[in-house]
C-alpha cells in the first residue's frame, strides 16, 4: 500500500496544475488531495515494505502517523487559499515537494534518501514568493542555503555509509554530527534560523505552512527514527545537541518576538522559539519528555497554521500586518483577530491554552536538573506573551483604520476554529489519553506497531 | 602531496581552466554568464568522465548543455526586460530603474581570486585519499568560487549561478566516490531542478522588481 501513498502527491500536483487558474477549484482539489495523502498514510499503516530495483521502500508506522498530522494542517491551509493571496503555482509545487520528501523518507538508503530530500527542498524553494514592495531575492537566498544544507547532508550520508573512512582526521561520529547539522540548517534551529524569517513575512500561507510546519514535523520524526540506526555512533551527543540547541533556539526566538512590530514577524520568531521547546523535549531523552516534545510539535503546528492564515487575512483587510495599521482589527476581522490571539497566546505558552501545558511540564522537568535555568527560561518565555498583549491592545481599539475592509468569512472561520481547538486542548489536555494505546504510543512516543 | 608547481599537467590544466572561468564570471554581463558556466560543466564532465566511464562524461556534458540553455534563456529575458524599462508606453523617458548596486567587476574579480587561493590552500593542506589530485583541486575551487559568487552577488542571476557552481563542485568529488547509475541520475535530476529553481526565482524577482519600479 505504499505505492499509492508515494504516487498520490505527484498525481495531485499534476491535477492541481491543470486547473490552477480556477482558484476555487484548485484550492478545493488541493485540500482534498492533502486529506487523501493523510488517509493513505494511515490506511496501510502496517503494510509490508515494497522492493523496486533492489531498493526497499517502506514507511514505519510512526512516520505514517506523523505524516498524516501535518497533511491535515496543510489541507486546512489549502482550503482557505482560494480567497487569499496565493500564486497559481503554489499548490502544484507544494505537492511536488511533499512527494519528493515522502519518497526520501520511504527509501531505506540514507545516501539516496538525502539526494531525494535535496530535490524536494529545491522544489519547495520555488514556493517562496517575493513581496512587490521589496523584491529582495529571498527565494534564491533560501535556495542557496538549502543547497548548502543538502551538500552537508549528502556528505554526512556518505560518511555514515562508509564508516571505514574513519580516521583520526574524520572520526566515526563526524557523519552523524554532520547529519544533525544539516537537518538543523533546514529546520532553522539556532544558529541557522535567520534564513527562515523572511519566509514568514511573505504573502503565501502555503509557504509558511510548508516551511514552518510540514518540513520541521517530518524532519524531526526522521531524526528520532534515525537515533537508533544511522545516528547511533553519535551516542549521547545527539541528546546533548538537541537540548542545548533547543535552549538557544528558544531564547533567541523569545527575545526576537519581543521587538517585532508586525504579526508575520511575531509569528516567525514564535515559530522558532516553539521549535526550541520541541527540541528541548526531544533532547531530554526520556520517553516522557519525548512525548511532551511530540505533543508540543503538533500544537505548534496547529497554532502556526492558524496564525499564518490570520496574517493573510489581515493583509487582505488592512493591506498590511504592521501593528500600527491594525487598529480596531477586531471590528473589521473579528474571526481572524480572535483566532490569531488564541493561537498566538498558545504559542506564547499562556494558560489555559494548549502551549502552556507542555511548556509548564517541560519547565518542571528542567527544574529538577537545574532550577536557575528553569526560572530563566520561564521568564524569557514571557517575552512573546508581552508581544501578543500589544497586538491584542491594538486589535481591540474602538476605531478601525480608514479604508480597511471586512475579512473573508470562511478563511476567518477556519482561523477561529483552530484557535478554539488550541483552547479546548489546553482546557482538556487529557482528552487525547482516550486514544487507543497503539495510536497514542505512535503519536507521542514514536513506538508501536512493530517499531 | 603534489603541489601546483610540480610537473602535473592535469593540475595546471584544472587551475588554468578554473582561473579563466573565474575571470569570465567576474567580467561578464548577464547574457555572457552562460560561457563560464558551460566551461565549468565541460571541465567537470572531462574530469569525472576520464576517471570513471564514458557514459558519465556524456551524461554530465548533456546536463551541462541543458542547464546552460535554461540559464541563457533566463538571462536573456532578464536583460531584455530590464533594457525595455528605459522607456514607457507613452514615450516618456524615465530614469533607468535603480538596481541594487554591486561592488563592481574589480571587487568580484578580487573576491573570486581570493576564493581560489583559499581553495588551493585547503586542497594542499589535506590528504584526499583515493581521490585524484586534479579532481580534488577542481572540486575545492568550484566550491569556493560558487560560494563566493553567491555570497557577494546582489543580482539574483549571479546568486543562482553561484549556487549551481557550488553544487557542481560538490558533485565533482561525490561522483568520484559514488558513481552508481542511480546516484548519477539523482544528481542529474537535482541539477536540473536547481537550474529551474534559479530560472523561476529570477523570473519572480523580475516581476516583483518591475512592479515596484512601475510608477
Amino acid at each position: 500500500m505504499i505505492l499509492p501513498l508515494l504516487a498520490a502527491p505527484f498525481v495531485a500536483a499534476l491535477g492541481v496544475w491543470l486547473v490552477r487558474y480556477l482558484r476555487s477549484v484548485a484550492a478545493t482539489i488541493a485540500a482534498l488531495a492533502a486529506l487523501t495523502v493523510a488517509f493513505l498514510a494511515l490506511y496501510g499503516i502496517d503494510t509490508a515494505p515494497f522492493i523496486v530495483l533492489g531498493r526497499t521502500l517502506a514507511l514505519d508506522a510512526a512516520t505514517r502517523v506523523h505524516l498524516a498530522v501535518p497533511m491535515v494542517l496543510l489541507a486546512i491551509t489549502m482550503a482557505s487559499s482560494a480567497r487569499l493571496p496565493e500564486r497559481d503555482t503554489a499548490w502544484p509545487l507544494a505537492f511536488a515537494g511533499i512527494g519528493l520528501i515522502i519518497l526520501s523518507l520511504a527509501i531505506q538508503n540514507i545516501l539516496l534518501g538525502t539526494l531525494i530530500l535535496q530535490s524536494g527542498l529545491v522544489v519547495l524553494a520555488m514556493l517562496i514568493p517575493l513581496r512587490s514592495d521589496d523584491p529582495t531575492p529571498i527565494n534564491l537566498r533560501a535556495l542557496l542555503i538549502l543547497v548548502m544544507a543538502g551538500i552537508l547532508l549528502s556528505t554526512a550520508a556518505w560518511l555514515i555509509e562508509h564508516p571505514a573512512a574513519g580516521t583520526e582526521a574524520i572520526p566515526e561520529y563526524m557523519g552523524p554530527v554532520a547529519l544533525i547539522a544539516g537537518y538543523g540548517v533546514i529546520l532553522g534551529a539556532f544558529p541557522f534560523f535567520v534564513w527562515k524569517l523572511p519566509i514568514y513575512r511573505t504573502e503565501s500561507s502555503i509557504a509558511r505552512t510548508m516551511f514552518g510546519v510540514v518540513l520541521p514535523h517530518l524532519l524531526l520524526v526522521r531524526i528520532i527514527g534515525l537515533q537508533m540506526g544511522e545516528l547511533a555512533p553519535a551516542g549521547d551527543m545527539l541528546a546533548i545537541i538537541l537540548l542545548n540547541v533547543g535552549i538557544a533556539t528558544f531564547i533567541v526566538g523569545c527575545i526576537g518576538a519581543l521587538v517585532q512590530r508586525s504579526v508575520s514577524g511575531l509569528l516567525g520568531y514564535m515559530a522558532i522559539s516553539e521549535l526550541g521547546v520541541v527540541l528541548m523535549g526531544l533532547g531530554s531523552d526520556t520517553m516522557a519528555t519525548r512525548a511532551l516534545g511530540m505533543t508540543h510539535l503538533i500544537q505548534r503546528g496547529m497554532a502556526i497554521v492558524a496564525m499564518s492564515m490570520g496574517v493573510a487575512i489581515l493583509r487582505h483587510s488592512f493591506a498590511s500586518d504592521h501593528l500600527s495599521d491594525l487598529r480596531g482589527a477586531f471590528r473589521r476581522a473579528p474571526l481572524a483577530s480572535l483566532g490569531i490571539l488564541l493561537a498566538g497566546f498558545s504559542l506564547a505558552g499562556l494558560p489555559p491554552l494548549a502551549g502552556f501545558v507542555t511548556r509548564f511540564a517541560l519547565y518542571r522537568i528542567i527544574a529538577i536538573e537545574n532550577l536557575q535555568w528553569a526560572i530563566a527560561l520561564a521568564v524569557i518565555g514571557l517575552a512573546p506573551a508581552w508581544a501578543m498583549v500589544r497586538l491584542a491592545i491594538t486589535a481591540f481599539q474602538v476605531t478601525p483604520v480608514p479604508g480597511s475592509q471586512q475579512e473573508p468569512v470562511w478563511p476567518g472561520a477556519w482561523v477561529l476554529v483552530m484557535g478554539l481547538v488550541t483552547l479546548a486542548w489546553g482546557l482538556v489536555p487529557q482528552a487525547l489519553a482516550h486514544l487507543p494505546a497503539n495510536w497514542a504510543s505512535l503519536l507521542y512516543g514514536l513506538t508501536g506497531f512493530g517499531n | 602531496m603534489p603541489t601546483l608547481l610540480s610537473i602535473h599537467p592535469e593540475i595546471l590544466r584544472v587551475a588554468v581552466t578554473v582561473g579563466v572561468m573565474a575571470v569570465l564570471l567576474a567580467l561578464s554581463n548577464r547574457r555572457l554568464i552562460v560561457v563560464p558556466l558551460m566551461l565549468q560543466y565541460v571541465l567537470v564532465a572531462t574530469l569525472v568522465g576520464s576517471e570513471l566511464t564514458q557514459p558519465i562524461f556524456i551524461i554530465r556534458l548533456t546536463l551541462g548543455v541543458a542547464i546552460s540553455t535554461i540559464i541563457f534563456i533566463t538571462s536573456a529575458h532578464m536583460q531584455q526586460a530590464l533594457d525595455d524599462r528605459q522607456t514607457t508606453d507613452v514615450g516618456r523617458r524615465i530614469a533607468r530603474p535603480s538596481f541594487p548596486l554591486s561592488m563592481g567587476r574589480g571587487f568580484r574579480l578580487l573576491t573570486l581570486a581570493l576564493a581560489m587561493l583559499m581553495a588551493y590552500g585547503l586542497w594542499d593542506a589535506y590528504a584526499w585519499g583515493t581521490v585524484p589530485a586534479d579532481v580534488a583541486l577542481a572540486a575545492c575551487m568550484l566550491l569556493a568560487i560558487g560560494l563566493a559568487l553567491a555570497l557577494i552577488s546582489t543580482d539574483p542571476l549571479y546568486l543562482g549561478v553561484g549556487a549551481l557552481i557550488l553544487l557542481s563542485g560538490f558533485e565533482t568529488i561525490y561522483l568520484y566516490l559514488e558513481a552508481s547509475l542511480l546516484v548519477v541520475a539523482l544528481l542529474g535530476m537535482l541539477d536540473i531542478l536547481v537550474a529551474m529553481a534559479v530560472s523561476f526565482g529570477c523570473e519572480s524577482w523580475l516581476d516583483a522588481f518591475v512592479q515596484k519600479e512601475t510608477p
